[in-house]
């Protein structure tokens, strides 16, 4: 094996295990998905299709819970977008990465760019080197990718029988908990989080999810603040 | 086609538009320095806004104050913070809010 061929592996397959105990949470939350989903009154094939084409666990949940309540398209659409839009923010923070691959690298490495595979890929791209670098992007996508289709299917499979009760939409919580303060390393950090998180309290009622837009915004901007200081 | 089928394929392409973005357009466009050293607070203030909210509320009844969340999610924080675990930490967080609404809601 060639020196680059194994340097693509090593990158594939170090994303791909640094992806999996992420699952721990997403798994759950597909099913979650897929449960609801159902209960909405998606068919099968539908709540699928939402997991390969949309892609996205927070705005899949918003959707379904608005298809439930029989919301007119516009809104769906509208909520759906919204909640959708901070992908921009991932993709600006990770370009400076991929700036110099072949187009269809940025196609594929866009589809598979969700809130868990940007996690933990933009910590691997701020202090490694390596070249093959956007193989590790890959291989923490892939893992994310198929662990939530899987999921989705298992939940629709399951159907009702995992009770609400359960609570385990709570695992996403946890997930970004477990993702998000081991990013906070100083002031500047700590203060975008906590105004961002604040912000989110106060804005939370809030139509079409505006209050994740305005409190991500304010927690960008209390950050840059923070950093002049 | 139905409503559902439509807000699929639309919102499916509105957010794959997101994810392509900066990623297609980076080689086109230059980016000035100061604006990619705010790029580091992005995830931080996406996943602050997600997690508070969800600890004060329930996600699927928006307006219960949940006490087991908020306190097993506070505990799950402290355990992120000193151990940087990932599976010990949503282990340990959704053992921690079972035990907590056992004990507080019956």
């Amino acid at each position: 094996m060639s020196l680059s061929k194994s340097k693509k592996l090593i990158e594939f397959t170090s994303g791909f295990r640094d992806e999996l105990p992420i699952l721990i949470g997403v798994i759950p939350f597909g099913m979650i998905f897929a449960i609801l989903a159902h209960q909405a009154g998606l068919s099968f094939l539908e709540a699928q299709a939402m997991s390969l084409v949309v892609f996205a666990g927070s705005s899949q949940f918003m959707l379904v819970q608005l298809a439930g309540m029989n919301s007119p398209i516009i809104v769906m659409i509208a909520t759906g977008f919204i909640i959708n839009l901070r992908h921009i923010l991932y993709s600006a923070s990770i370009s400076p990465f991929t700036k110099n691959l072949s187009s269809p690298w940025k196609f594929i490495l866009s589809y598979l760019l969700t809130d868990e595979a940007y996690a933990v890929t933009i910590s691997h791209f701020n202090k490694s080197s390596n070249s093959e670098k956007h193989w590790y992007f890959l291989g923490a996508g892939i893992a994310l990718w198929g662990s939530w289709q899987l999921s989705t299917w298992f939940g629709l499979i399951l159907g009702t029988q995992i009770p609400a009760n359960w609570s385990l939409d709570f695992t996403l919580a946890l997930t970004f908990i477990a993702l998000l303060v081991p990013m906070i390393k100083d002031r500047p950090g700590l203060f975008a989080a906590l105004t961002a998180g604040i912000i989110s309290l106060l804005t939370v009622n809030l139509p079409y999810k505006l209050d994740l837009i305005i409190a991500t915004i304010a927690g960008i901007i209390a950050g840059v603040w923070s950093e002049k200081q | 086609m139905n409503s559902i089928w439509y807000s699929i394929f639309i919102v499916g392409i509105l957010t794959y538009l997101s994810r392509l973005s900066f990623i297609f357009l980076s080689d086109r466009i230059k980016i000035h320095p100061r604006i990619y050293r705010t790029f580091r607070f992005i995830p931080i203030a996406v996943l602050s806004a997600i997690v508070f909210p969800e600890l004060i509320h329930n996600t699927t009844s928006q307006n219960s104050f949940s006490e087991p969340r908020l306190i097993a999610g506070v505990i799950a924080i402290l355990i992120a913070w000193r151990t940087k675990n990932v599976i010990l930490t949503i282990t340990a967080g959704m053992a921690l809010l079972y035990l907590l609404q056992f004990f507080l809601n019956h």
